[in-house]
């Protein structure tokens, strides 16, 4: 059945949307954005800002478009006279109280205030009392640190932790323009998704505590990532600061947080605290240097070229006899090449990562975040890798060594330092690794990978969505591990005919009949849907 | 009143408050012969009276019952509104304590015909005197059946429950009364959904004044065409004043509505004290807006005469002002409460009445500017249409009218360099 539309005028502009629809989004799908604070695509509708007025004909008063669903017939202005008018009010009012420091506040360059009063106000004060004095530095648990000061009440931070994680932590108290955001006596934030009460927050007054003052935003670059914390894949901004090598103080470039990007079907908007911050883990742990060769029992350093040769003799000189561990936190570029090459090689994959331990191994709920904290099991199911065995093969590990029935072993992406002493015995050992792990030191050849921000692939998530994401910067010192792959498969005779991403993309998806048709420049912003959906945990 | 009183009629009597007194006079006849009929045929005699709701809005009580849908999943709920905090207003009060029994008469007739099982009151937390005596009468009419299980031997069965008010102004809006009843904060709440459809526990909910109910078993027992017989054409029946200030007799008085404003004034309040000359009158409440003296010559109590001149019946919470009453520190105190009172959600309300009222601090102090003035008018102006609730109309309406009607003593006052007493007004 057809779904229900309705057909409306906007700014002169004819627009079709299903029944229910708010003028806001329906002025929204059409490119018309109108400005507002309180309403959010994914909370509950609060309408007090007041901002998102608009005038329709026939009615008598402005109308709130957050709040107002779509009527056929209906014309709506959404920036006539009266319109701004009455968000010039709206703004002059916000600014009564608002101490205005922008040149110190986090949000400045990203803050719908200070947007909206640039586009609709640009007035002098004509509000010559003295202002409301509030707290300005509150520690409200989590990541959130509160400027009552810079707040205009839109209550969004208060819906999110209502409707959304449903711990409620946050209240309004006091009333008039004495009203606070606040929590009650010793019950700060405490729940896994704090990091997004900063981000619903339209202004500064709920900031970071992990990215409070580190930099001003518009010096931070944006890439679309995707999260490699779980197999949920949620949806990223990764902002970073680009290297500089030419100033008077070279710095290596570096990532300064982590956003949601919507993605209605995944994460809507919000993400996780840990794969929020699991940058930080990766920016302390990375190894910064090149290749590693063991040369009398110590590690020298190699040239890339040479360490390539070298770990290639390796393989072809294990041929069948070598055993491959692989990741699911690999993209399915890398596994597919892993596939080739171990087809080249005549052998099989030995085993696979298992989930990590501790209590971020077991995390899960029903909100986002999911029990397999492997961005893309489901991808190396796709792509013919068995399916997880949770680390059972792995576990037999040792005693394979031990026994000489394993001698020669290829490990990508994966961190085996828990059996260190038995890869000692190993006769060859060529690890590629984003980290220098205490493996490297048995490592026949040690080639240093990335950080998943640090290059482009395609996960597929338990839905079975393939998602794209790029990369923010190149490595220091290491490659991307499918830019090892192919430079080993080249050496192993097995040329792809292609030097990035988008190429292997292409012989993958001619390889493998789930992604036929799929091209690497029309994959959509938010993925899409390539093997049936893993109901799994 | 020339006409026999409806709402006071028995507020003379000793214990009147009683059920054996309420009862010796036909109490709760009206809820036996409600009982006896359809409750389509109850909310058509109360549509046919012409009963408006007497909270301020004046919105048609019949009608308001019939929108509630007939069939719901949800328990339908009513709310009985005595919050009462509209400064100048303390009608409601006088039924609580004088006549509790028609109050309950009437919201059991009420919840009769719109299938509600439960009811609520939300009284004003200071009436605690008034608390007392509305819950023993309520447990009197519990004890003799006419609430509970089965009352009056029907199938019907309802309950009441008292719930009070921690003080909050906005709180006697009735979305906000709703969330208070509920525990949450009092604060209004966006509409639509509106109360009749999604209210009290998510339950279709009506909610009325103290006095609106308590007209309703007069209508019952006399019939609708009594009760038109009262009024005007448009406002019918019998509406409760309170009067304040130098009069000779303030106090609550019933009257027909369409009464003469001055013949009110005169006659039943006994007119203005010796020695003092009439300013001005607010009729309905601190909120509407205020009537200089010539305008009150010629104004009648009724809805519609009253908004021919610009102001409203409201509450019918009447304030009376003398000659040499200080209009800047009044209404300086007036947005103080306003500005005080509003929840703080809607940014026009909560931004502009702090504003506001910081400005005519420093106008009474003695630090205002002649501009202030159209300043202040300009943002009362941005306050209103447009917010969730009518607190911030509430507010602008007095706002405007005071500084618009008294403007030359607003000027005088910032010009003369005057200075207001003490650091707090009023
Ligand atoms: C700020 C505000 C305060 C109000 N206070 C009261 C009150 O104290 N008592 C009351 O009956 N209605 C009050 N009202 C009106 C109620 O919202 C509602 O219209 C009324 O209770 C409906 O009853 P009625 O139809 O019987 O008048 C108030 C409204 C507003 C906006
Ligand atoms: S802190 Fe931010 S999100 Fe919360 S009410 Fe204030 S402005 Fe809105
Ligand atoms: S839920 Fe999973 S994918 Fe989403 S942010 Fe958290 S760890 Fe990352
Ligand atoms: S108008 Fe004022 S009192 Fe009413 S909801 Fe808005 S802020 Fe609250
Ligand atoms: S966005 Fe519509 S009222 Fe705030």
């Amino acid at each position: 059945m057809a779904e229900a539309t309705e057909k409306l005028i906007i700014d002169g502009i004819e627009v079709e949307v299903p029944a229910g629809t708010s003028i806001l989004e329906a002025a929204r799908s059409i490119g018309i954005d109108i400005p507002h604070f309180c309403y959010h695509p994914h909370l509950s509708l609060a309408g007090n800002c007041r901002m998102c007025l608009v005038d329709i004909e026939k009615m008598p008063k402005l109308q709130i478009s957050c709040g107002t669903p779509v009527k056929s017939g209906m014309v709506v202005h959404t920036n006539n006279e009266r319109v701004r008018a009455a968000r010039k009010a709206v703004l002059e009012l916000q600014l009564v109280n608002h101490p205005i420091d922008c040149p110190i506040c986090d949000q400045a360059g990203e803050c719908k205030l200070q947007d909206y009063y640039m586009e609709y106000s640009l007035q002098a004060s004509r509000m010559e009392v003295p202002k409301v004095v509030k707290p300005a530095l509150v520690y409200l648990g989590g990541d959130v640190v509160h400027n009552g000061e810079r707040c205009v009440t839109c209550l969004r931070c208060v819906r999110f932790l209502t409707d959304v994680t449903r711990t409620g932590e946050l209240c309004a108290v006091n009333r008039g323009d004495h009203t606070e955001i606040d929590i009650l006596e010793g019950r700060p934030i405490s729940n896994l998704y704090s990091g997004n009460v900063v981000d619903v927050c339209p202004v500064g007054a709920m900031t970071s505590k992990d990215f409070r003052f580190k930099k001003r935003v518009w010096y931070l670059t944006t890439t679309e990532s995707v999260c490699p914390g779980c197999e949920r894949g949620c949806n990223t901004s990764v902002e970073f600061e680009q290297g500089r090598s030419y100033s008077y103080e070279p710095r290596p470039a570096k990532v300064f947080r982590v956003k949601p990007r919507r993605n209605d079907e995944v994460n809507k908007t919000w993400l996780c605290d840990p794969g929020r911050f699991l940058f930080h883990g990766y920016q302390a742990e990375r190894y910064l240097g090149g290749p590693l060769l063991s040369s009398g029992g110590t590690a020298q350093p190699s040239p890339w070229n040479e360490a390539l040769d070298a770990a290639a003799d390796l393989l072809r000189k294990a041929g069948r006899d070598l055993r491959v561990i692989a990741s699911p936190d690999l993209s399915c570029e890398e596994l597919y090449l892993l596939r080739l090459l171990t087809e080249r090689l005549g052998t099989t994959v030995f085993g696979w990562h298992p989930a990590p331990a501790g209590e971020w191994g077991v995390l899960q709920d029903d909100l986002l975040l999911r029990r397999d904290k492997h961005p893309n099991s489901a991808g190396a199911e796709l792509l013919g890798y068995a399916k997880r065995d949770e680390g059972a093969a792995l576990a037999a590990l040792p005693a394979e060594i031990a026994a000489g029935r394993i001698r020669h072993l290829l490990v990508v992406g994966h961190d085996l330092d828990a059996h260190v002493t038995a890869l000692g015995k190993l006769e060859t050992l060529v690890l590629v690794h984003w980290n220098r792990t205490a493996m490297a030191g048995a490592a026949t050849v040690f080639l240093p990978g990335a950080a998943w921000y640090e290059k482009a692939g395609t996960f597929v998530n338990f839905q079975g969505r393939l998602q794209r994401f790029e990369a923010c910067f190149a490595p220091t010192g290491g490659k991307p591990e499918w830019f090892i792959l192919l430079e080993l498969l080249v050496r192993l005779g097995h040329d792809l005919g292609c030097s990035e991403v988008p190429g292997i993309f292409a012989a993958m998806a001619k390889a493998v009949p789930a992604l036929a048709g799929t091209r690497w420049p029309d994959l959509p912003k938010t993925g899409v849907i390539v093997s049936a959906a893993e109901v799994a945990s | 009143m020339d006409k026999e009183p409806i709402l006071t009629k028995r507020m003379h009597l000793p214990g009147s408050h009683t059920l054996a007194v309420y009862e010796s006079v036909g109490g709760y006849q009206s809820l036996r012969k409600a009982l006896a009929m359809e409750p389509a045929a109850v909310i058509d005699e109360v549509k046919k009276s012409g009963l408006r709701g007497r909270g301020g809005a004046g919105f048609p009580t019949g009608l308001k019952w019939s929108f509630v849908p007939k069939e719901s999943t949800k328990p339908k709920y009513l709310c009985c509104n005595a919050d009462e905090g509209e400064p100048g207003t303390f009608k409601d009060r006088v039924i609580l304590e004088k006549d509790p029994h028609s109050l309950i008469e009437g919201m059991l007739i009420a919840s009769w015909a719109v299938g509600i099982r439960h009811g609520y009151i939300y009284v004003r937390g200071e009436f605690l005197d008034q608390i007392k005596i509305l819950q023993g009468a309520i447990d009197e009419a519990y004890a003799k059946g006419y609430l509970g299980k089965g009352i009056l031997g029907t199938a019907f069965d309802c309950d009441l429950t008292v719930h009070r008010g921690a003080g909050a102004y906005v709180c006697g809006e009735e979305t906000a009364l709703i969330n208070s009843i509920e525990g949450k904060r009092g604060q209004p709440r966006l509409k639509p959904p509106f109360p009749a459809v999604v209210g009290l526990f998510g339950g279709p909910t009506v909610v009325n004044n103290v006095e609106t109910l308590a007209a309703v078993p007069w209508i019952l027992e006399r019939g609708a065409a009594a009760y038109v017989a009262y009024g005007t054409e448009k406002s019918t029946g019998s509406k409760l004043f309170s009067v304040s200030g130098p009069v000779k007799n303030p106090g609550v008085y019933e009257i027909e509505l369409g009464y003469p404003l001055m013949d009110f004034l005169n006659n039943e309040c006994g007119g203005l004290r010796d020695g003092t000359i009439l300013k001005a009158i607010i009729v309905g409440g601190s909120s509407v807006p205020i009537l200089t003296a010539a305008e009150c010559e010629g104004a009648r109590l009724d809805y519609e005469s009253l908004q021919q001149k610009g102001t409203m019946l409201g509450s019918g919470g009447m304030i009376v002002f003398p000659e040499g009453a200080n209009m800047v520190r009044l209404l300086t105190r007036l947005a103080k409460f306003y500005a005080h009172e509003s929840c703080g959600q809607c940014t026009p309300c909560r931004e502009g009445s702090g504003f506001i009222l910081r400005m005519l601090e420093q106008i009474y102090q003695g630090h205002g500017k002649l501009d202030d003035l159209d300043n202040i008018l300009r943002v009362a102006n941005n306050m209103t249409g447009n917010t969730i609730c009518p607190l911030a109309d509430a507010m602008q309406m007095p706002v405007v009218s005071w500084i618009t009607k008294f403007r030359k003593e607003f000027e005088q006052y910032i010009i003369s360099g005057q200075r207001g007493t003490g650091a707090r007004h009023g």
